[in-house]
């Protein structure tokens, strides 16, 4: 399984795209400092930083994006380049070769997402629990994208197409038009695990999120569901 | 090892459709120890077969099994099996060495550093094994790709049209390796739709023709055979009783039925003389010939095709 | 030393006598395939779906209007600016993920020199390209216009009166129309020309205008404050409250920081043609700007990427 690991990391990690991300997880950070260099008040972690900065850059652009473009060319590339028999046709158990894509994109997306949220969050001078409870509810949000996600490489060539038309248009349109769709929803899931776990430092959320318990076991469900699909299609599908 | 009397690889009434298209239709064929070639033009079949065999894709119908075990979703089995796809892809960021070397330790072999430079070694690949894949030209990916489909010592080899894109001196040692792994009493099966590419190569041709195991054994005896083969022709006419009877008179001719569309269907076994008594029995019993056509998947044309191209 | 004997012989293959278009008729040839590319034709059906989809995202906010306007009496008016404000996002996902279609396949398959044999330059190449799905999306956008059009004519009291008065807006909307579409279609070709795998060049593109949209807003907020004096009337301490007293975070820059939302930067134009009765608070900042600079920032925007895109294909060994 390392091996997989090891190949699919460094399938991942092609020296533009990384640079490209790591800009993109940068981007909060850098308006932190913008702001404070020619803005005029303080920051704080409340208010504007985590309704602007925690929800809209983050939860609803960076991590979703960032861990959708990895997820869906762990087995896509694979698909579209038609090597992924190399993997199937090694005595290698099935469940270690999506676990080991899992975790490759887990490696990449983990660190910066949650750098990206908690770095800002410091230069905000957040309490260091604030950043634990930011740290874990990303940490969820993005093995949660990354599972669904990993799926649809699997499924389609057009995944992440379609990944970013669900980010934007369910996640991002509709569910501010309908109310029940943080039910059905990774972002909706991630902003009431962090109102779950600090409701005065996200107060923000009040009444835009769905109930902790319900958070909590909806991520689970996604995360384990999918991965599961996942395993399912990869023994059931024709590999090219 | 395996008994004796059980084949390396069993294929039993195999079908596989996508859809309305057949792309198998129920295939059976056991093959043991030693070279297998089998031929067919592109889009016979011979690469759906092949992925059923390998356990790449599920048959719609029928059983497939490689030392008695089935090979979907069994990956225990794939230590005794090396596979090589059609598909030329690789990893190209991977040295020609790395990629061995990736394949020998995921297949479990213990001396990986050992395994590796023995099966580069042997597709003569010794002095570009540190290049990037990438800047590999076709023939040399060929060959690399080759090595990581023995680095582990398969009993069962399964190469999916593995001289395309190979010059004449690379074939020769191709077929030199070959005939060393058979010698080692390994099972080969190679996919090819050129004759001349395995002629010599091969112990056993499986010929594919239409999705459906057309002819198997030797070339010569295939070609030999064919020889014999009635064929089946239909005819519509405008009085077929007419017709049908004028031809029972005919020597070359095993049998005369009419269908149910009212329409002659002819068993010859020599073509050539029905072809030329045809139009004159009708013309002298003034029958009208609006089709004439062979019932038969044209053998005869698929292995002139492959024997002279 | 004799002649060597060789001859040739007629296979017998039929020759092509007809007539020969010249480099009008390839880059026709080229923008009908693309056009038809664009919308799924000739494809499967799979390959339909997001064009499909896509075109309804655009089309059913305006079509819901309509049908609102046509059943009761008394239905609101929909602002031309407004549909573009609100589908610019839906647009610009249609085009992040369907314009790299007509570039990088050709690409990846090998077969943009093919093409490139053709009496077709380069340039003809990528115009064909680009003109062609430019059409696509401002058939789109006209259509929603047009459905809003007759939407506020159907709400109106006098729908002849109601166009009599308003039939300025077509040309109007028209123009945005062309505004936005070059925008949303410059941009993603000109991404799509510089990575080989689609997916990265629809991802690059939504995530740089899906960021920089809060970037800009929170550059842009207003922060209110209310100073309060104490005062001490009767031996009793009394609040009082000063008036309000807002100001940006980023204070006079912030109408600059309007323009990092480059998404919005057609929307900026399209504001300046029609006249907003509600204007957004986006569109009173850039309003505070010499009208020269969004024009030039739009501009910029397209021209830039435009001439990549070009400088990409004609550099491109192939």
């Amino acid at each position: 399984m390392a091996e997989i690991f090891l190949l699919s990391l460094r399938q991942l990690l092609g020296r533009w795209r990384l640079i490209v991300i790591l800009l993109l997880a940068a981007l909060p950070s850098l308006l932190v400092l913008l702001i404070r260099a020619i803005g005029e008040g303080e920051m704080a972690f409340h208010g504007e930083f985590v309704g602007v900065v925690i929800d809209a850059m983050i939860t609803g652009g960076i991590m979703p994006i960032v861990t959708m473009t990895l997820a869906t060319a762990a087995f896509g590339n694979e698909l579209e380049d038609k090597t992924l028999y190399f993997l199937v046709l090694k005595p290698v158990s099935r469940v270690s070769i999506v676990l080991a894509k899992l975790l490759a994109v887990l490696v990449v997306a983990l660190p910066l997402v949650i750098a990206s949220g908690v770095v800002a969050s410091a230069l905000v001078n957040a309490e260091a629990q604030q950043m634990g409870i930011l740290a874990i509810a990303l940490a969820a949000g993005v093995t949660a994208y990354a599972s669904v996600f990993t799926l649809a490489g699997l499924l389609t060539p057009r995944a992440l197409a379609y990944g970013l038309v669900y980010v934007l248009v369910w996640e991002g349109l509709l569910s501010t038009i309908v109310s029940g769709i943080g039910y059905l929803s990774v972002r909706g899931y991630t902003l009431a695990l962090l109102h779950g776990m600090d409701e005065s430092s996200f107060a923000v959320f009040e009444g835009r999120v769905i109930e902790f318990p319900a958070a909590i076991v909806g991520t689970v469900v996604v995360i384990a569901a999918f991965f599961l699909l996942a395993l399912y299609r990869l023994r059931t599908m024709d590999v090219p | 090892m395996n008994s004796p009397n059980v084949p390396v690889i069993a294929v039993k009434g195999i079908s596989k459709w996508f859809g309305s298209v057949v792309a198998v239709n129920d295939v059976s064929l056991s093959i043991d120890p030693g070279i297998t070639g089998l031929l067919g033009p592109n889009g016979a079949g011979k690469t759906t077969l092949l992925k059923m065999i390998e356990g790449l894709a599920s048959p719609s119908d029928g059983t497939v099994t490689i030392f008695g075990q089935t090979p979907r979703n069994n990956p225990a089995l794939h230590r005794r099996i090396g596979v090589m796809s059609e598909h030329e892809a690789v990893y190209g960021f991977q040295t020609g060495r790395q990629f061995v070397e990736w394949s020998a330790k995921l297949h479990g072999v213990a001396a990986t550093a050992e395994a590796t430079a023995l099966a580069i070694e042997r597709v003569g690949l010794a002095d570009a094994q540190n290049r990037p894949l990438g800047t590999y030209s076709r023939g040399m990916r060929q060959r690399m790709r080759l090595a990581a489909t023995i680095v582990h010592e398969p009993e069962a080899i399964i190469l999916d049209e593995p001289l395309n894109g190979t010059d004449p001196r690379q074939r020769i040692e191709f077929h030199d390796l070959m005939r060393q792994l058979a010698d080692e009493g390994r099972t080969i099966l190679i996919s090819s739709h050129i004759l001349e590419e395995v002629e010599t190569l091969a112990d056993r041709i499986l010929l594919m023709v239409s999705g459906k195991l057309a002819a198997s054994g030797d070339y010569r005896a295939i070609r030999a055979k064919l020889d014999e083969q009635p064929y089946s022709v239909r005819i519509v006419t405008s009085d077929s009783r007419k017709i049908a009877a004028a031809l029972v008179e005919l020597d070359s001719i095993e049998s005369v039925s009419i269908g149910a569309e009212d329409d002659v269907i002819v068993l010859s076994k020599n073509v050539a003389v029905l072809q030329r008594s045809l139009p004159r029995i009708a013309k002298d019993r003034g029958i009208r010939l609006e089709r004439v056509e062979p019932l038969d998947e044209s053998l005869e044309s698929v292995f002139s095709y492959i024997v002279e191209s | 030393m004799s002649q060597a004997q060789a001859e040739i012989y007629d296979l017998g293959y039929q020759h092509y006598d007809g007539p020969r278009g010249g480099r009008m008729q390839a880059v026709k040839s080229l923008w009908v395939n693309s056009f038809r590319t664009t919308i799924g034709l000739g494809r499967g059906a799979r390959a339909k779906i997001l064009p499909v989809l896509m075109s309804l995202f655009v089309i059913a906010p305006p079509a819901v209007f309509l049908v609102i306007a046509a059943v009761s009496p008394v239905a609101a008016q929909v602002s031309h600016a407004d549909f573009y404000t609100a589908t610019s996002i839906l647009l610009l996902l249609f085009s992040a993920i369907i314009a790299p279609e007509l570039l990088i396949p050709d690409r990846r398959n090998g077969v943009t020199t093919l093409y490139l044999v053709r009496p077709l330059t380069a340039f003809d190449y990528v115009i064909a390209r680009w003109s062609a799905f430019l059409t696509v999306a401002l058939l789109v956008t006209l259509f929603g216009q047009v459905l809003v059009l007759i939407a506020n004519s159907l709400a109106a009291e006098q729908a002849r009166e109601f166009l009599q008065e308003n039939w300025l807006d077509i040309p109007r909307f028209i123009l945005a129309g062309v505004i936005i579409t070059v925008f949303v279609t410059t941009i993603p070709m000109a991404v799509a020309a510089f990575t080989d795998r689609r997916a990265y060049a629809a991802a690059f593109v939504i995530a740089a205008f899906v960021i920089t949209t809060p970037m800009s807003g929170l550059l842009t907020t207003e922060w209110c404050e209310r100073s309060m004096t104490f005062a001490v009337e009767s031996g009793e301490i009394v609040e009082e409250l000063g008036p309000e007293e807002c100001r940006r975070i980023t204070g006079d820059y912030a109408k600059w920081f309007v323009l990092l939302d480059v998404g919005q930067a057609p929307t900026h134009l399209g504001d300046m043609l029609f006249d907003d009765d509600t204007p957004d608070d986006a569109s009173i900042l850039v309003a505070e700007l010499p009208p020269a600079v969004p024009i030039v920032w739009y501009g910029l925007l397209v021209v830039g990427p435009g001439a990549l895109l070009l400088w990409r294909y004609r550099s491109m060994s192939i």
